[in-house]
């Protein structure tokens, strides 16, 4: 009986971890020849412990100016890389601004100092969120994005980039990649890590949908990156 | 015991299977395509688009369109 559940068990493993996942092992392992990685920061730092009222007192918070990256880039050659660059430098300083502060806290939907699709929580909570960057799969609040970025090319689609809910990978499609200036690379990264985080949006178009946490907030940072460029 | 495994087994097989992707389209085309869709009366009053109403009118979309809400439908049932 115990056998049949032990083989049930290790097919249940099996599904799970698919091809892409193996590979991810891999590139962490360094057993993969053919995937060359970079980490732009080290290591995450002690837990973020972030209250409320840090979030909305006259000051900005320390985690605004200390907000950081650990991305992993996979496969990717010099001038992608230096895009790539740029964008988290331009994310790291929209996020260290008051701008930045107050138009989250102050977006509205409908008149209401809202997000659409906010999952139950404030502008102000949804700001400690980003601060805090605790992403789902690894719920540290490390006050860093952690993500791993994979360049692939399909010109025949009208998709830009893509991720799972089971992995810490995101796919960004080269068509747009090599065309999008750094903010927008910046905007389309901070969107995805925004789902990371636990956001999600509507699957199709919708004119509200522009005010979910992903597509509002990675707006902003494209928008407001512009002065960086 | 048993039941402990059980429980275990079934975890394990939910997260197997609850993976949820996420995709991003072009925002400029899918703006263009709802556009269309809502000259086309396809859009409902919660904002959808409506799959059926879009295979109906399927000759009425530009090209652009027609390829774009193919595309968006396989990714949404794979």
């Amino acid at each position: 009986m115990y056998k049949s559940f032990y083989l049930l068990f290790f097919l249940s493993v099996l599904v799970s971890c698919d091809k892409k996942d193996k590979e991810k092992i891999l590139d962490e392992l360094s057993l993969s020849d053919n995937s060359s990685t970079k980490t732009i920061s080290q290591d995450p730092s002690s837990p973020v412990d972030l209250s409320l009222d840090d979030i909305t007192n006259t000051a900005l918070p320390n985690e605004a100016y200390t907000f950081d990256s650990n991305l992993i880039f996979i496969d990717t050659t010099s001038s992608q890389q230096g895009k790539f660059d740029s964008a988290v430098e331009l994310i790291k300083k929209v996020v260290g601004t008051e701008e930045f502060r107050s138009a989250v806290l102050n977006h509205s939907y409908n008149g209401v100092k809202t997000f659409v699709d906010n999952g139950g929580l404030s502008n102000a909570q949804i700001y400690e969120r980003i601060l805090e960057a605790a992403e789902r799969l690894f719920p540290l609040k490390n006050n860093a994005m952690d993500m791993e970025v994979q360049l692939y090319t399909n010109l025949s689609t009208n998709v830009v980039g893509y991720t799972n809910t089971g992995t810490k990978r995101i796919y960004v499609n080269t068509k747009y990649f090599n065309v999008y200036a750094a903010n927008s690379v910046a905007a389309n990264l901070f969107h995805e890590w925004l789902h990371k985080v636990g956001f999600g949006h509507a699957y199709t178009y919708s004119p509200s949908r522009d005010y979910s946490v992903p597509y509002a907030i990675g707006r902003m940072i494209g928008k407001m990156g512009v002065k960086y460029l | 015991m048993k039941n402990l495994f059980l429980l275990f087994l079934l975890s394990c097989f939910t997260v197997a299977f609850a993976q949820v992707s996420h995709v991003e389209f072009d925002e400029n085309l899918e703006r263009e395509c709802y556009a269309e869709a809502l000259k086309l009366e396809c859009i409902d009053n919660k904002e959808s688009v409506i799959d059926e109403c879009l295979e109906k009118k399927k000759n009425s979309f530009s090209s652009n369109c027609r390829n774009f809400h193919d595309e968006r439908k396989s990714r949404k049932t794979h």
